[in-house]
């Protein structure tokens, strides 16, 4: 019973729970119940989630699967259901959202029952989308996610709030429209409208439906900007650093932490398994001839070092990471578009890497913003010997983004470029420097932080972490040892359910690669196929 | 026993983890007593698995000893596991590590006794220890990378452990970054050998190496590519050219650190990798040409700066970059196992000179500068002693460690076979100037520290008393050091004393046999391509022998600077021209120098002017890092952001914004709320509908 239908408890025990705390009349003497009543239905949340991996039977594909109509009219089903792909990003958001409604506590005063309601729906909606298995529901949960970050960043957020929460929905809204238009049109493909029968939209049914070459390029064009908007992919990425500088702590938690997997995970889960022949579409700049995927791939390395040069000479420590998301968020990219199995897995994998290491660092600055209510690195200078604790709890969540082996951001970041090196060496080598550039931004500024005399008299008396910061960093502490020890655990149920996505890209490509030149790849080249032959000769020769 | 080697790295581990969660709340001499002690049970355990091993090795074909731990990284067919590879290299160094990291904790419970970070020091050195074992105890790639990115951590902690002087900081972040650059090397290295070979796993690379080798289906680049990439990241951990930069600065660190880590240990992990990957750097001979050039040439310009250094720790610095100079000379003409004899010869003296150094500047309340030192001796005997000891060996005074090891590279490189004409030649005559200057600069330090007349007495009879003997604590240690590395050098005798050398063939399982003269021979084949198939037709069928044929063959094309069959006599020569240059360096320059005519040295320094100038400023190598590198870097970072992100992405954006703000205002004043207007709207449209399809 609890296991048929987990998926949806999880899903909507934070939507109902939001509501239930939405009928309590909002007064001073009920604050503790909207701050521990939210956390208590998250951490429930969480623990019902806690039996999926249990459960959890690596290979089997879909599972837990509901699916019941929705609306029949438009053949749209609510269908969800999780494989390995999602698994660990549906653990990732509820494991995430306790801990981000814990860091609140204390910190939020205003209207604390509206910013806790908005935060549980928030989480419901996030995880619809990862296990949204029909493209109008993934839709839906989509667009739902969009208005609770909106008032949280507008409402609770910094000085510059407005603007950043009206750019963070006008380019995602820009997306969501291009993709509504591209849902439309494979629908119709699929026999909507028409009385044919095998209309849907449920999305494991509509890979491999056929369309014409240029719809299926255009719709993912489509998906792709919607998505490539959410990452954010170079040169969509400007409003990521607006958004996170001006979001409350809790706010850019989540958001760097899941809501920008929303657009990696899009890629994975609908865009590449629906249109993948518009991945090879050949285009041609003069006498430079690519394919999009070549194309995307160059806008992920571009990310990668931009976003890491343009974090290193970042004043504001918030701003900074904000940036370093984007590089990791390349990687991940190229993690995708590589499309060798390690470096799938590996793209997956650091996607819930760096909800870890960037959550946890938004949260740690969140910290020393409670505090100082500052976030200049100038105001800063010698804290490591003011908060030794704290210290020690950013060096260990600043090396996992660095990728330091053995924490968690290192599986991920070498898979990928393992796996990327035999997809194109030339863009591992310029990816590959950003394991360069991610050390200089960031010893760069926990090197102004934390070292050297402390110059401000404010920072002199500083109270190291208290007791439910330390409950809210832990966790993620030890995940991220954990992930870097133990990655396996995750590795194993991710690859039988990428498997068959990597392997039907890699079929396309060598489909799409000009006959003679795959022949050169397959065969071993004429001269070293003549010398096998030369030696055959003479060994045959010397025994007869 | 040989399953539980992994208590080597577990001890040191819990060690750190007890420290650094209790040790706050534990007294001095607990937190000291416990890392020392976890240091020191590693240690046993490394001699126990030495043992074990030898017995298990008796009776195995293999050298390996594997032991998977766990599974670590398994996608598709990359399959890596946290697996551990116990063979005479490995414990070798496990052996090393263990061993003097032991006898540095042990200084460090002395040296370090008034510091306030004294748990958060044994913390990191804990785990340096326990990284470090990692690193040479990994059995693939990916896990000696934990291991090498563990111990920079540990590395960049300690060299920074004083982090209320911003320049310390600065130090161990400068040394952390150069670093990566290396690391970026290891990563597209490994990358390179698992897109070939199909594995990261060192005994599966060496197991299937000579047959994916001699398949043919491994292109020319491959292995050299590899190589040089790999060799990348031996640069920027052992401080060679051009990554040597970082390892000065980090003499900001406490000085038992720059022992273990910056002499002994750490920097040396470059040479380990080469050592251990070996089959790979033979297969490559540009390769091998290559890191003997970079070799010998930071060998040299170390030296050079050396020589004018008047900071104790900075002398001793380059003087170890210059020692790692001369293993991958060793390694890049293929004497594997000289360069890992040169290792422990130099952690023993190296890391006894460090101890000493911060003997006597703790005895000086923290003065590095040797222009205000001098005649030492008397006040501290033991320090004085065990650094002279050290100081002969590094020279090369024989019967000392250093003679052996450092004669014996020097022989290599005088007998290398190579197909690059002169090389032999010129890298041994830059080895030989080398030598000669690093008994010089030994001398000048020892000199000016220890003999001649006090320059400090006035600065102390005005505030201290006289510079006083260290603790037992630090004493125990110099000692034990100076006696290894007094007779170290018998591990390994030469050929000419036909006594029995110990090294050698203990080396040999791990660092090149007969399997290596298999790749040689090919890599032979390869050049001679057609003379090879005319001479020996029966190649396919007598692979060994045409493969040992060719070698000789080669070797015959080649002109060596000492022919490899020459006498002994050469031999015994050659090892005296070199301990006579350094015997004159040491007492015929040196010690008058620094010990009576101070007055010369001055002169000397303004004849010689901008050579003088270009050594004491390092060759300006950091100045030209800066111009190069940082300052365009920074002002590309700069025009991203606030040009192409806030104008040029943003511009857009906004513009687009504004763009339908105008519209949206232009047409505004069309939607008044009075009907009338709308009705002419209406009627104007019609009009105009109409005459369009009239006019049609």
């Amino acid at each position: 019973m609890l296991e048929a239908n987990i998926l949806s408890l999880i899903t909507f025990l934070p939507v109902v729970g939001a509501l239930v705390l939405l009928a309590i009349p909002e007064n001073s003497s009920n604050q503790g119940l909207f701050r521990w009543g939210s956390f208590g239905i998250s951490v429930v949340t969480f623990l019902l989630s806690l039996l999926i991996p249990f459960k959890f039977l690596a290979g089997e594909g879909l599972q837990f699967v509901i699916r019941l109509p929705w609306i029949p009219a438009l053949h749209s089903e609510y269908f969800m259901a999780l494989d390995g792909v999602s698994l660990w990003l549906v653990l990732l958001n509820t494991f995430l959202f306790p801990l981000a409604i814990l860091s609140s506590i204390g910190v939020i005063s205003k209207k604390e029952k509206m910013y806790y309601f908005l935060l549980l729906l928030l989480e419901g909606a996030i995880t619809g989308v990862f296990l949204a298995q029909d493209l109008l529901l993934f839709f839906f949960f989509w667009e739902a996610v969009l208005i609770p970050m909106y008032f949280l960043i507008g409402i609770w957020g910094g000085k510059n709030r407005l603007y950043a929460t009206t750019k963070f929905v006008l380019y995602t809204m820009v997306g969501s429209m291009l993709m509504l238009a591209a849902l439309i049109a494979t629908y119709l493909y699929s026999g909507g409208f028409s009385a044919v029968s095998g209309a849907t939209l449920a999305i494991p049914q509509l890979a491999g439906l056929p369309m014409p070459e240029q719809v299926k390029l255009w719709c993912f064009l489509a998906f792709f900007l919607a998505f490539a908007i959410k990452v954010p992919l170079f040169p969509f990425h400007t409003w990521l650093p607006d958004a996170h500088t001006e979001a409350p702590t809790a706010g850019s938690i989540i958001l760097a932490g899941v809501l920008l997997k929303m657009g990696t995970y899009g890629f994975i889960r609908v865009a590449m398994p629906l249109f993948p022949e518009a991945l090879f579409h050949q285009f041609s700049i003069g006498p430079v001839s690519f394919t999009l995927r070549d194309l995307v791939m160059a806008l992920s390395v571009i990310g990668i070092i931009y976003g890491a040069l343009v974090a290193a000479v970042q004043t504001d420590v918030k701003r900074l990471v904000a940036y370093s998301s984007i590089a990791h968020l390349g990687f991940v990219m190229l993690g995708l578009f590589a499309m060798t199995q390690q470096a799938v897995d590996g793209a997956i994998l650091q996607m819930v890497a760096h909800g870890i290491s960037t959550g946890g660092l938004f949260m740690l600055v969140g910290f020393i913003y409670e505090r100082r209510h500052t976030r200049a690195i100038v105001d800063f200078g010698g804290l490591a010997a003011v908060m030794p604790v704290y210290y020690n709890i950013f060096l260990i969540i600043m090396l996992s983004s660095v990728g330091l082996p053995a924490l968690n951001g290192f599986v991920g970041e070498f898979l990928i470029l393992l796996g990327s090196w035999k997809a194109n060496w030339l863009m591992t080598v310029l990816a590959t420097s950003g394991v360069i550039l991610a050390a200089v931004y960031l010893l760069y500024m926990f090197r102004r932080v934390f070292f050297g005399e402390v110059t401000h008299e404010e920072n002199k008396g500083l109270k190291d972490l208290g007791r439910l910061e330390l409950a809210s960093i832990m966790p993620l502490v030890l995940m991220a040892f954990f992930m870097g020890i133990f990655p396996t655990v995750f590795l194993a149920r991710i690859t039988p359910d990428s498997t068959p996505v990597v392997e039907r890209l890699q079929e396309l490509e060598s489909n799409s690669l000009p006959p003679d030149s795959s022949a050169v790849k397959i065969l071993p080249g004429p001269e070293g196929a003549a010398d096998g032959a030369l030696l055959a000769i003479e060994s045959s020769g010397g025994a007869l | 026993m040989l399953q539980y080697v992994w208590l080597t790295i577990a001890f040191p581990l819990v060690g750190a983890l007890v420290n650094g969660l209790f040790g706050q709340r534990m007294s001095k001499k607990a937190s000291g007593t416990l890392g020392s002690a976890m240091v020191f049970l590693s240690f046993l355990t490394a001699l126990a698995s030495y043992f074990s091993y030898k017995s298990w090795a008796a009776g195995s074909d293999s050298p390996y000893f594997e032991l998977t731990l766990w599974p670590w990284i398994h996608v598709g067919q990359l399959q890596i596991d946290a697996a551990l590879l116990i063979d005479p290299l490995s414990t070798t160094m496990m052996l090393l590590i263990t061993g003097v990291g032991f006898l540095i904790h042990l200084y460090s419970t002395g040296y370090m006794s008034h510091d306030k970070g004294y748990s958060r020091f044994f913390v990191y050195l804990n785990l340096f220890i326990a990284m470090m074992l990692i690193l040479v105890l990994g059995n693939n790639l990916a896990l000696m990378f934990v291991g090498w990115e563990g111990v920079g951590l540990c590395s960049y902690l300690l060299i920074g452990f004083w982090y209320q002087d911003m320049y310390n900081a600065k130090c161990g972040m400068k040394a952390f970054v150069v670093n990566r650059i290396g690391d970026f090397g290891v990563l597209l290295g490994a990358f390179i050998l698992f897109w070939n070979f199909n594995t990261l796993s060192f005994t599966e690379l060496f197991g299937n190496f000579s047959s994916v080798m001699n398949s043919a289906t491994i292109e020319s680049w491959v292995p050299l590519a590899a190589a040089l990439l790999l060799f990348l990241g031996a640069t920027g951990k052992s401080a060679q050219l051009p990554l040597h930069i970082w390892l000065p600065d980090a003499m900001a660190g406490p000085t038992p650190v720059s022992a273990l880590i910056h002499a002994a240990t750490m920097v040396t992990a470059g040479v380990y990798m080469v050592c251990r990957l070996n089959p790979v750097f033979t297969a490559a001979p540009t390769a091998g040409f290559i890191i003997a050039c970079v070799g010998a040439a930071t060998a040299f310009i170390a030296a050079t700066i050396a020589l004018t250094q008047n900071d104790i720790k900075k002398v001793l610095a380059y003087s170890t970059v210059s020692q790692l100079g001369f293993m991958f000379l060793a390694c890049g003409v293929g004497a594997y196992w000289v360069a890992m004899f040169h290792v422990l010869t130099h952690a023993f003296f190296k890391a006894c000179l460090f101890l000493g150094s911060g003997s006597v500047i703790h005895a000086m309340h923290e003065e590095q500068d040797t222009r205000v030192m001098g005649g030492l001796a008397k006040y501290m005997p033991l320090t004085y002693w065990t650094f002279l000891i050290s100081t002969l060996a590094i020279a090369g005074i024989v019967p000392l460690s250093g003679f052996f090891s450092k004669d014996e590279i020097l022989w290599r490189v005088a007998t290398w076979q190579t197909q690059f004409g002169s090389a032999p030649m010129i890298l041994w005559f830059v080895a030989i100037a080398t030598a000669f200057m690093t008994a010089f600069y030994m001398g000048r330090v020892f000199f000016k520290t220890f003999l001649g007349k006090p320059r400090w007495t006035k600065h102390y009879v005005e505030h201290h008393h006289h510079p006083h003997e260290s603790p037992r604590s630090m004493t125990f240690p110099l000692v034990v050091l100076a006696t290894l590395a007094a007779i170290g050098g018998f591990m390994g005798l030469p050929h000419f004393t036909h006594a029995p050398n110990f090294l050698e063939p203990w080396l040999a399982a791990s660092t090149g046999g007969e399997e290596q003269l298999n790749i040689v021979g090919r890599i032979g084949l390869e050049e001679h391509g057609s003379a090879a198939h005319d001479d020996h037709g029966t190649a396919a069928h007598d692979d060994h022998g045409a493969a040992a044929g060719h070698a000789e063959d080669a070797a015959a094309h080649h002109e060596a600077f000492v022919s490899f069959g020459s006498t002994e006599t050469t031999e015994i020569i050659f090892a005296l021209v070199s301990v006579a240059l350094a015997a004159f360096a040491l007492l015929g320059l040196a010690m008058p120098l620094y010990t009576k005519r101070f007055g010369a040295t001055e002169k000397l320094h303004t004849s010689l002017g901008p050579l003088y100038r270009l050594s004491l400023n390092k060759w300006y190598i950091d100045e030209l890092y800066h111009y190069l590198i940082v300052i365009p870097g920074t002002a590309l970072a700069y025009g991203c952001w606030r040009v192409f992100d806030m104008k040029f992405i943003d511009g857009i954006v906004n513009g687009v914004g504004n763009v339908l703000g105008w519209l949206g205002h232009g047409v505004r004043p069309f939607q008044t709320g009075f009907v009338r207007n709308y009705a002419m709207y209406l009627l104007l449209g019609a009009v105009v509908y109409l005459a369009l399809s009239l006019l049609k």
